[in-house]
C-alpha cells in the first residue's frame, strides 16, 4: 500500500485537529453571523419587557378598557402580572431553537458540516452550547428587565409590589429562564430529529406548548394525574407562583422537566448518529 | 488514497451500489464517470461517512474517515454546489467550517482569492449564481490543504474559464501528489482531465482502467470507405465484415476489418475507392456502449 508521506500535509495535519472545542466556536460563529439571531433575541427582549410593563400598567388601571379598574380574569399576583410576556419569550425561544437545529437540513449545509465534524455527537453538544449561549443571557436579562421595570410601574401606582429578595418571586424568575433555555433545547433537538423547521415549529408550539394546556382545560379531572407530567405541566412547578395542587411539586416538577429534555437530546443524537446525512 | 471495497448501498428495493471495489490512488486524476443516477453520488457520500453502507468498507488513508483525528487534513469535498446557508456571507460560511479544525480566517481569505470570490466575499451566499456557488464548494473543498480532493460534478455550471481554471487546479493538485477524485457524467470532460478511470453504471464499477488503455481499446475497428460502388463492395464484404453499412449512396462503414484489407477487396473487385478512412469511436460513444445496457435496465428495472 502506498501512502502519500509528503511532509508538508503531515506538518500541516497535526495543527488541524478536529476538537470539540472548537466545533463549539464554530457554531456561535454560524449563529452570530445570521441577521435572523439578533432579531430573534432583540425581539425577545423587547416582547418580555414590554408585555411586562402593559401588564403592570393595565392592572393599576393606568391603561384601561375604559371601565376604569383592572381588566376581569386579570391575574393579580404582581410577579405574575410582570411576567406576562414569558409565554412570547417562550415561543421565541423555541423557534430560535427549531432554526438552530434544523436550519441546515432546510439548506444543506449539513452535509458539509457533517463532513467537517464526522464525530456527530460533536456537532449536537455544540449546537446545544451555542444554542444556551446565546438563550440564557438575553432570557435572564429580559426576566429581570420585565421584572424590575413592572415592578416599578407596580409601585409608581401605589399597588402592591413584590421584592427580589422574595423566594418564590427568585424561584419564579429562575425557573421561567430555565423553562425558555430548556424549551429552546427541546426545539433544537426536534428540528434535528424532523429536519424540517416547519414540522419541527408546528411540533413544539402544538404539541409542546399549546395541545398540554388545551388536554388539562378539556379532559375530565380523572387525566390530570397523567397530563402533569407532560413539559410545560411539570414546569409549571418552578414558573408558576403558586404551585396548584393537582401539579408537580417544584422537585419531581424540575425532575420531570429534566428528563424531558434528555429524552429529546438523546432522541436527536441517536437519529443523528444513526441516519444517512 | 481512497480505498474502496464491496460496498453496497440499497434504497428500499434499489440497489443504488452493488459491491464496488476500487482505488484511487494519489499523484493522479481519477475520474468517475457514470449517466446520472449510475451511484456516483451515493459513493462518495459513502466514502465521507455520510451515508452508511449495507456492506462492504472504505478507508481513506487506511482509516474509517469517521475515526479521522485531522478529517479536513484528510478530504475535502465538494458534493453539492448549494450547500451553503442563503442568508449567510461566503466568508462565514467558510469561517464557520474552518473554525472546527483551528483553520485561520487568513486560510479563508487565501481560499478566497484561489477561487475568485474576494470581491463577493462579504455578500449573503443567497444571491450566488450557479457557477459562483460551485467555486464556494470548492472553496469549502480546498481549506484544509487536504491530502485528497474529492469532487461531484466539480464542472456543473461552470462557465468555460471556470472550467478550464478546475482543470488547472485538479492537475496542479495532483502533481503535488495529492489524491485527486472527480466526477462527472460527460466523458468529454473527463477526457480532458482524468489520468485514471473508472466507470459505473447501475451501481455497478463497468470499467476501472487508465485512461490511455481506455482510449486504446475504444478505438474500435472502423473504416469508411467512399465508393461509387459501394452497395456492391458492401455485398462482397459481407461474410467477412463484422458489420457494415450504407450511410449513404456511396458511403459506407465497415468494422471488423483493416483499410488494407478493404482496399485489398476493392481492387480484386475492380470497384474504385474515392476515400478510404479509419475512424476511431469517440470515448463518448464508448463510454454510451458501455454503461448503455446498464442504463436500459435500470429504466425497465424502475418500471416493473
Amino acid at each position: 500500500m502506498t501512502i502519500d508521506t509528503s511532509h508538508k500535509f503531515e506538518v500541516d495535519a497535526l495543527k488541524l485537529k478536529l476538537t470539540f472545542g472548537r466545533v463549539v466556536k464554530s457554531e456561535i460563529l454560524k449563529l452570530r453571523s445570521l441577521r435572523s439571531t439578533w432579531i430573534m433575541m432583540l425581539a425577545m427582549l423587547a416582547l418580555f419587557i414590554a408585555f411586562g410593563a402593559l401588564a403592570a400598567l393595565s392592572t393599576t388601571g393606568q391603561i384601561s378598557d375604559g371601565s376604569g379598574g383592572p381588566p376581569e380574569g386579570f391575574a393579580l399576583d404582581p410577579v405574575t402580572t410582570v411576567l406576562a410576556g414569558g409565554g412570547f419569550a417562550v415561543l421565541v425561544m423555541s423557534v430560535f431553537g427549531v432554526i438552530s437545529g434544523a436550519r441546515e437540513y432546510n439548506s444543506g449545509m449539513i452535509r458539509a458540516t457533517l463532513s467537517f465534524v464526522p464525530r456527530r455527537l460533536y456537532v449536537l453538544w455544540a449546537k446545544v452550547i451555542a444554542l444556551l449561549i446565546f438563550v440564557i443571557p438575553v432570557t435572564v436579562i429580559a426576566a429581570f428587565g420585565a421584572f424590575v421595570l413592572g415592578m416599578a410601574v407596580l409601585s409608581g401606582a401605589g399597588s402592591e409590589t413584590v421584592a427580589l429578595s422574595d423566594p418564590d418571586a427568585q424561584r419564579v424568575l429562575l425557573g421561567t429562564a430555565v423553562y425558555i433555555a430548556g424549551l429552546a433545547i427541546i426545539g433544537l433537538a426536534l428540528g434535528i430529529a424532523m429536519r424540517s423547521m416547519p414540522g419541527a415549529i408546528a411540533t413544539v408550539i402544538g404539541g409542546v406548548l399549546i395541545l398540554p394546556a388545551l388536554l388539562t382545560a378539556l379532559l375530565p379531572e380523572s387525566w390530570r394525574s397523567v397530563l402533569k407530567f407532560l413539559p410545560s405541566n411539570a414546569a409549571a412547578a418552578f414558573t408558576e407562583v403558586e404551585v396548584r395542587v393537582d401539579m408537580l411539586a417544584l422537585g419531581p416538577g424540575i425532575t420531570v422537566f429534566a428528563a424531558w429534555l434528555a429524552l429529546s437530546l438523546a432522541v436527536a443524537g441517536f437519529l443523528l448518529v444513526r441516519r444517512d446525512a | 488514497m481512497i480505498e474502496v471495497s464491496n460496498l453496497t448501498k440499497r434504497y428500499g428495493k434499489v440497489t443504488a451500489v452493488d459491491d464496488v471495489s476500487f482505488t484511487v490512488n494519489p499523484g493522479v486524476v481519477t475520474g468517475f464517470l457514470g449517466p446520472n443516477g449510475a451511484g456516483k453520488s451515493t459513493t462518495m457520500r459513502m466514502i465521507l461517512g455520510l451515508d452508511k453502507p449495507d456492506a462492504g468498507t472504505v478507508l481513506v488513508n487506511g482509516l474509517s474517515y469517521r475515526a479521522a483525528r485531522t478529517p479536513v487534513a484528510e478530504i475535502g469535498a465538494l458534493l453539492e454546489a448549494k450547500g451553503f446557508d442563503r442568508a449567510r456571507s461566503a466568508r462565514n460560511h467558510l469561517r464557520a467550517l474552518a473554525s472546527t479544525s483551528g483553520i485561520s480566517t487568513k486560510r479563508v481569505d487565501e481560499v478566497l482569492g484561489l477561487v475568485g470570490l474576494s470581491e463577493i466575499a462579504n455578500s449573503k451566499a443567497g444571491g450566488f449564481s450557479l457557477g459562483m456557488g460551485q467555486r464556494l464548494g470548492i472553496a469549502v473543498a480546498l481549506l484544509g490543504d487536504p491530502r485528497m480532493v474529492m469532487l461531484d460534478e466539480p464542472v456543473n455550471g461552470l462557465d468555460p474559464d471556470g472550467v478550464l481554471w478546475i482543470r488547472n487546479l485538479l492537475r496542479q493538485l495532483a502533481d503535488e501528489g495529492r489524491t485527486v477524485f472527480l466526477s462527472s457524467h460527460l466523458m468529454t470532460e473527463m477526457e480532458l482531465i482524468a489520468d485514471q478511470l473508472i466507470i459505473i453504471g447501475r451501481g455497478r464499477i463497468m470499467a476501472d482502467t487508465s485512461m490511455r488503455e481506455f482510449i486504446a481499446a475504444s478505438s474500435a475497428n472502423r473504416v469508411r470507405v467512399v465508393s461509387p460502388g459501394a452497395a456492391e463492395l458492401k455485398n462482397r464484404l459481407e461474410t467477412r465484415a463484422n458489420e457494415s453499412e450504407l450511410v449513404d449512396s456511396g458511403v459506407l462503414v465497415v468494422s471488423g476489418l483493416s483499410s488494407a484489407e478493404i482496399g485489398q477487396e476493392a481492387f480484386a473487385a475492380g470497384i474504385v475507392l474515392h476515400e478510404l478512412t479509419p475512424l476511431s469511436a469517440s470515448l463518448e460513444e464508448a463510454f454510451m456502449e458501455l454503461t448503455r445496457d446498464s442504463v436500459q435496465f435500470h429504466t425497465d428495472g424502475a418500471a416493473a
